[in-house]
């Protein structure tokens, strides 16, 4: 506890909140710009940090992660584009309740549950710094296809009114994730013989072109009337009762992303659909996610903000970076002369106290300035989609060209964008498409792994307890909502003898 | 000569295309490095197969089960509707062709102007204003404060 407060007293001296504060207005920037990540945000601000102290250096970008995973969540809501990928759940309900007139309560609930999440996040790195690293390094290829099969079977529950086409929106990105070199091969897959095509498609490109240039495409077919049914409620914030109700989702999302996010490779995107995915199970009411519920932007945004103080474990503790941000981070601490490791906490203690205490005073700033925001997200969210569609198209492009300096980003995210207007009119959903890519190479690469070490014996993965709950875990959530579908229609309906 | 009904085939004859498409690459894949395990070939086959399937039972099952996205409400006859989106395609497409050689600031402004007319925008202030503050907007967030090269 001195130690903490030790932290927080190094934390608060005036050119690290200084840096916090900077970190923090950019990392919501970053995130709510689509094709703008927490990734790119860092390695845009890592050549600024090389002119600072290590403290306001790693604070700065520690606070810039955290405040982009909740940035995410602004252009969900207030357009339905998920500002980056982490925030893919956060459309499914936030959107709706935007369409329905209730953006400020979306706005309100998703800022709640990002701080909740992100100070929950922030205790479990101070509590399990040791223990979650070691288990965190017990997953290997037979639990980590577990993890992607489970993630998988959320597909069940995103199928839309039709199964069938939802399950084949999930074959498609399963297909354009095989495009590429083959991670274990080396060798081309379904790139017609094109150099462009062995870097692969990619997932931004892919969310770009569903989200933000389908969404384009949309409005234009609509004539500029895509959008909300009513605007009645967009002023009206969620009420104290409310947020104490959406408490229990809040948990339940913040463990799940402590969880998934302390295991190094499965990341934000994954814990905020298995949070959505877990909470529309645990519902009395799954009927209604999807379709604006409000547990449903709190439990994945709560996972995605625990999710960074999660990452941090196995970063600090172990030297691995859990994912692309935390890789970054991890460049940062080296340049910083920094060793993450089992001797960091001897060698660098108050420094990893003030990193504790800067996590809590970015979920608190990011508080005061998403507070601020949500009239200005309202006003966003306002604008009629003729002309806000356009614009999030052009900015989302630009977006695509900026992660890597590639034009060809932007012509897929195009092509990714026409295939996606005429996915959507034929009637398939395109969450599933999403999911698929970004499961898919999990999935596949560790199934193969895992049956390369046992020689081809499938028994490696009922061997381990880990991956038998995981799968046991995705069948039940494959079959529970077909199941439930199966059911209801075999009922009579009401009045009937 | 018309055939009445084929048109609810089309959707299961481009899945199966596609499946196949993906079945027939997978011809040319090496084997896997390690005995006994699957090769590169073995999760794209599993995907070719499942759509070849998926589009097996499209195609055979009733074509009222399911609803195929249905009438959107929008301004026009169907047929303008879908020719202003494939426009739309081709601006973007035409835009994106530009960028490398005419730079950013300048394609901007006629991407966004072009895409807010075609969504129905008819307000001259707004057809000029939106993209000339968007296009300057872009350029002091990604060129001054953040320091991205643009074209």
């Amino acid at each position: 506890m001195t130690e903490l407060l030790s932290g927080l007293a190094a934390a608060l001296a005036p050119a690290n909140l200084l840096a916090i504060l900077a970190g923090t207005a950019i990392g919501v920037f970053a995130g709510a710009v689509p094709g703008l990540s927490s990734t790119v945000g860092l390695a845009l601000v890592l050549p600024v940090t090389f002119a600072l102290d290590p403290a306001p250096a790693l604070l700065m970008m520690t606070a810039l992660y955290m405040a982009a995973e909740y940035g995410g969540s602004i252009t969900a809501i207030a357009v339905g584009v998920p500002g980056s990928s982490p925030a893919l759940a956060t459309t499914f309900d936030g959107w709706p309740m935007t369409q329905r007139g209730e953006a400020a309560r979306a706005f309100g609930i998703s800022l709640f549950a990002s701080m909740s999440g992100g100070v929950l996040g922030t205790l479990l790195l101070v509590a399990a710094l040791g223990p979650l690293s070691r288990a965190a390094i017990a997953f290997g290829p037979p639990e980590f296809f577990g993890l992607g099969v489970f993630g998988l079977a959320i597909v069940a529950n995103l199928v839309g009114r039709d199964p069938l086409r939802g399950v084949l929106s999930a074959g498609f990105g399963m297909v354009a994730f095989v495009v590429g070199l083959d991670v274990l091969t080396g060798a081309p897959r379904l790139t017609l013989g094109s150099t462009r095509l062995m870097d692969g498609l990619g997932l931004l490109p892919m969310l770009i072109g569903f989200f933000a240039v389908a969404e384009a495409l949309e409005a234009v077919a609509s004539g500029g009337r895509r959008g909300r049914e009513s605007a009645a409620l967009d002023g009206e914030l969620p009420r104290f009762r409310e947020l104490v109700r959406l408490w229990p989702a809040v948990l339940r999302g913040s463990t799940i992303g402590g969880v998934i996010g302390a295991v190094p490779g499965a990341g934000a995107t994954i814990a905020s659909i298995v949070a959505w995915n877990e909470e529309r199970r645990a519902s009395q009411h799954p009927e209604r996610f999807g379709a604006g519920e409000p547990a449903g932007i709190a439990a994945p945004e709560a996972a995605n903000n625990a999710c960074v103080g999660a990452a941090m474990i196995p970063l600090l503790a172990l030297g691995i970076p859990g994912s692309a941000s935390a890789a970054v981070l991890l460049g940062a601490l080296t340049v910083q002369g920094v060793a993450p490791g089992p001797l960091l906490m001897t060698e660098q203690a108050g420094l990893v106290h003030a990193l504790y205490a800067g996590f809590l005073i970015a979920v608190a700033l990011m508080a005061v300035l998403g507070r601020l925001g949500i009239p200005l997200w309202v006003r966003v969210a306002r604008i009629r989609s003729g002309i806000l569609m356009p614009v999030v198209a052009a900015t989302s492009l630009l977006g695509a060209f900026a992660l890597r300096g590639n034009l060809g980003d932007a012509w897929a995210a195009l092509g990714f964008g026409v295939v996606g207007f005429v996915l959507k009119r034929a009637g398939y959903p395109l969450a599933p498409a999403v999911l698929g890519l970004i499961l898919g190479p999990m999935i596949e690469t560790n199934f193969r792994r895992a049956l390369s070490l046992s020689s081809g014996s499938v028994s490696v993965f009922y061997e381990s307890p880990i991956a038998l709950v995981l799968i046991g875990l995705a069948a039940l959530s494959f079959a529970a909502p077909l199941l439930r579908r199966r059911l209801r229609s075999a009922a009579p309906p009401p009045g009937a003898d | 000569m018309r055939f009445p009904g084929a048109r609810r085939f089309v959707e299961p004859a481009a899945l199966a295309a596609i499946g196949a498409a993906v079945l027939l690459d997978t011809l040319g894949y090496p084997e896997a490095l390690a005995p006994g395990a699957p090769g590169p070939a073995f999760f794209p086959r599993i995907l070719g197969a499942g759509l070849i399937a998926g589009a097996a039972i499209l195609a055979l099952r009733r074509p009222d089960r399911a609803d195929p996205g249905g009438a959107r409400p929008g301004s026009g006859p169907r047929i303008h509707r879908r020719r202003r989106v494939w426009v739309a395609s081709a601006w973007i497409a035409a835009a994106l062709s530009a960028l490398s050689f005419v730079g950013t600031l300048f394609v901007l402004p006629p991407l966004v102007g072009g895409l807010l007319w075609l969504s129905g925008e008819r307000t001259p202030s707004l057809l000029v204003g939106v993209p000339a503050a968007f296009t300057a907007l872009v350029w002091l967030v990604f060129s001054v404060l953040l320091g991205v090269p643009l074209p």
